[in-house]
């Protein structure tokens, strides 16, 4: 009899140090299953940020070189002074600006289909390329206050948080001086 | 020599925190360090969006300045310019 109990012992002291019971093990296991979980989900969420984020400073990139490529490409329309307006002709989806350079059979072509826009200084040249965009819209602002006109481009970028974004790019030509009038 | 050589390392302790049950701290240990490192780059990441969010603002801000600069310029001819 006392050797059955301290073969007993022997065996309760060397199940408990010897290694885990199959409950112990369970227990860690739904525990790192857990934890699995929770770090697939944060490193999946980090990953999808990496995509947008990325994918938003592209497209930042691109609105911005379109914005200043506009910009210098407008202020190269001049209309003279005793001119009415610059006489733009607007059709679907492109639109012509005389007077460039102030040359009167000189212009200015934007086309625009499919979210892209071209943006051409000679009908023959294949210009500039911008987009893809969700939308884009040109056309003619003009009868400000001051009297300025220049090319709307109206675009709704696949990124962002879904607002158009607009883009007025002013004529050259007649001194056009903020703050100054007659 | 061989054995002489494992008495030793076995007298000095070598596998003794393998025998005296340190699992749970070691897990815990390295659960630790690892959600360190976790932190770090999520937080990069996190940061990285935030600039490229602050970038997007930042431009439409400038070209709504942009904007209203072009529509509030007045067409003026030179003599009225010029001073008097």
């Amino acid at each position: 009899m006392p050797a059955n109990s301290s073969y007993r012992s022997s065996r309760k002291r060397s199940r408990n140090e010897g290694g885990f019971s199959v409950l112990e093990l369970m227990v860690a296991l739904l525990l790192f299953s857990a934890l699995g979980i929770a770090v697939w989900s944060a490193l999946a969420g980090g990953q999808n940020l990496v995509r947008r984020s990325s994918s938003l400073a592209a497209g930042t990139a691109r609105l911005l070189q379109m914005e200043l490529y506009l910009r210098r490409t407008a202020a190269l329309v001049r209309t003279p002074f005793w001119a009415p307006g610059p006489g733009a002709e607007q059709a679907e989806g492109s639109l012509r600006v005389p007077w460039l350079d102030g040359q009167p059979e000189e212009s200015l072509y934007l086309d625009w289909r499919e979210g892209r826009l071209q943006v051409r200084t000679r009908k023959q040249e294949p210009g500039a390329v911008f987009g893809p965009f969700a939308s884009v819209e040109c056309g003619v602002y003009s009868g400000g206050p001051g009297g300025a006109a220049g090319l709307r481009v109206t675009i709704l970028a696949d990124t962002g948080d879904g607002q158009p974004l607009v883009i007025l790019a002013p004529f050259g030509g007649s001194p056009f001086a903020p703050g100054t009038g007659p | 020599m061989r054995r002489r050589r494992a008495n030793g390392f076995a007298r000095q302790g070598g596998f003794a925190r393998h025998e005296g049950g340190y699992a749970l701290i070691d897990v815990l240990v390295a659960l630790l360090i690892s959600s360190i490192a976790l932190l770090a780059v999520l937080g990069g990441i996190a940061l990285s969006a935030r600039t490229a969010r602050a970038t997007r603002q930042r431009f439409i801000q400038i070209v709504t300045a942009r904007n209203k600069d072009a529509s509030e310029q007045q067409l003026s001819f030179i003599q009225e310019t010029l001073p008097k």
